[in-house]
């Protein structure tokens, strides 16, 4: 298959209730907030972790993958080192993660030369649409500290009530040339952040349990257009009559696009299509047809799996 | 000279102090290195020729926002394979180190909302090719701000025509080397209350090898201001009555032995 034609530029929003979307390791696992506008930020390296896990889950060849278990670790081991011995090219012809972030590898007997891709995709941190609050929850856990103790110890978690996060992407397609990033590959990785951020294993745990995807939109621009609107994140914001911090729901706002809308129409011409998905629950404003308006709006190919 | 002049902006910046590597420190400002690879990234130049195909260019760098720092824990992948050897593994029974560590936490350093003119001068067919692609907003490569992920906008600001300036007393509004300032009187009409100088030292030509091949130490005001200066060396002005550095091709100052 071809490598990527297009350029495609990408704004994802989803939300998180009571959890914590990113945590500081450095800073006791806190929510990352930046403290001068109390909005949340989420680093770009947390997404492509839901997005190779959840490739994964979905049946792609991942080539930064977890270790989960001891029977699967050891086969995959074996897998993972024949390509790597042999040929890095490999790698990137059978993982799917490779050729949509790229990578760094280091060529067997010649450390000094390792060689290195930058990703056609790219996504930057990930900003809350209004200012969020963190709170500690305290509990009690069932399990002694030590041996000889019988009492359970205490835990502390840090969690945000609500924060509607957006991610901004580019997917480029020169760079697409060097690492043999396919249409197939962009759609997979779409349908991973949804489904990720939905279902995947990386949001049932107890710290991230409340994640809910809201918004995809992936604006496909025609082959040799070589523009892109930039900074999709800034053009749409959460408007609700509550104060920023006392948002718990998404239905308690609505989102405004009214800025991408006005930026749409002055890109038209170098836009070939368009391709959005929104959950139930969330009401925007202008609607989706009007902010698109003379655009082809279709769904994502795998739009009624989820 | 014809002078391509342009901004470029984003939320977050990491320009890496040459002296950081484990605990990424970053510039106030893009250094001419990094503004060569982000004219490289907008003309479609790969990572191999971009430094050879700008080297005759002269850059400039202005910062426009005050800068602001913020600094945050990263969890990055523990790269240290078995044998010492590279490995970006995050199979355990792979790591070298004894405690098999998969992860490691790193302080990274950002600039915060910053926002840069960067001025481009020299080549005629070069400038123009990016004052056409930039005048519509177009790029072939993804324009970022340091690391891939910090991604920029940009717009275009207009092409000049720079006149040297003979030595003298200027408001320059540009970052510039500390060894172009007079000895004697070069910072005595820029102190006054308010002002935030600041020199940080960066690699201002690389070989095509990424060899530095010259290190300077560069002044700026950290509010973004001009800086009224008397200088020993030529400056320009465009005839936009701004007076700016431009650093010269590296032909000019590197022997061409190196």
């Amino acid at each position: 298959m071809n490598t990527l034609q297009n350029r495609h530029e990408i704004l994802f929003l989803y939300d998180v209730s009571w959890a914590n979307p990113n945590g500081d390791p450095m800073d006791e696992n806190k929510p990352r907030v930046d403290e001068e506008t109390g909005i949340n930020i989420v680093t770009d390296v947390r997404l492509k972790r839901t997005v190779r896990d959840t490739l994964m889950e979905l049946g792609h060849e991942v080539f930064l993958r977890e270790e989960r278990t001891e029977d699967g670790n050891r086969k995959t081991k074996e897998d993972i080192m024949a390509y790597y011995d042999n040929d890095p090219k490999k790698v990137l012809e059978r993982c799917v993660d490779i050729r949509l972030f790229g990578g760094t590898f280091a060529i067997k007997g010649d450390d000094q030369n390792a060689f290195s891709l930058t990703g056609p995709v790219q996504f930057k941190f990930g900003t809350s649409l209004h200012r969020v609050k963190v709170e500690l929850i305290k509990g009690t856990s069932i399990m002694p500290s030590a041996a000889d103790k019988r009492q359970g110890t205490f835990t502390e978690v840090y969690v945000v009530p609500y924060s509607l996060l957006a991610f901004y992407g580019v997917a480029n397609e020169k760079a697409a040339e060097a690492t043999h990033l396919t249409e197939d590959d962009l759609d997979a990785m779409f349908k991973a952040l949804w489904v990720g951020h939905k279902a995947g294993t990386d949001v049932i745990t107890r710290s991230k349990f409340g994640h809910e995807p809201r918004l995809l939109v992936d604006i496909v621009y025609k082959p040799d257009a070589l523009t892109h609107i930039g900074e999709l994140n800034k053009l749409v914001a959460f408007r609700s009559e509550k104060a920023d911090e006392a948002i718990r729901d998404i239905s308690e706002g609505v989102l405004d696009l009214s800025g991408l809308a006005e930026k749409v129409a002055k890109y038209k011409d170098k836009i070939e299509k368009v391709r959005v998905l929104v959950s139930d629950r969330v009401r925007v404003a202008p609607a989706v047809e009007a902010v698109f308006a003379e655009i082809p709006v279709e769904p994502f190919p795998w739009s009624d799996e989820t | 000279m014809k002078v391509v002049v342009f901004d470029l902006w984003g939320d977050y910046g990491h320009f890496r102090r040459f002296f950081t590597t484990s605990s990424p420190l970053t510039y106030s400002f893009p250094p001419p290195t990094a503004v060569r690879g982000i004219v490289g990234a907008i003309l479609g130049l790969d990572k191999d020729e971009y430094l050879v195909a700008t080297a005759d260019l002269a850059v400039g760098v202005r910062v426009l926002a005050a800068v602001k720092r913020v600094r945050w824990g990263q969890n990055l992948i523990f790269t240290k394979g078995s044998g010492d050897k590279f490995d970006p593994t995050l199979f355990r029974d792979r790591k070298g180190d004894q405690n098999k560590t998969l992860r490691t936490q790193v302080k990274y350093e950002y600039l915060k909302a910053p926002r840069f003119r960067l001025y481009v001068g020299g080549d005629a067919v070069l400038l123009d090719e990016l004052a056409a692609l930039l005048q519509e907003h177009r790029t072939h490569y993804t324009v970022s701000l340091g690391l891939s992920e910090l991604l920029a906008d940009f717009a275009y600001v207009g092409t000049y025509t720079a006149r040297q300036l003979p030595p003298g007393t200027y408001d320059l509004s540009t970052v510039f080397p500390a060894e172009v300032l007079d000895a004697e009187h070069g910072l005595q009409e820029a102190l006054h209350p308010g002002i935030k100088l600041a020199k940080e030292r960066v690699a201002i030509y690389l070989a095509p090898d990424r060899t530095p091949l010259l290190y300077q130490d560069v002044v700026l005001d950290m509010g973004g201001r001009p800086v009224r200066v008397t200088v020993k060396e030529p400056v320009y002005q465009l005839d936009s009555e701004e007076v700016v550095y431009l650093w010269p091709p590296a032909s000019t100052r590197i022997p061409a032995s190196r």
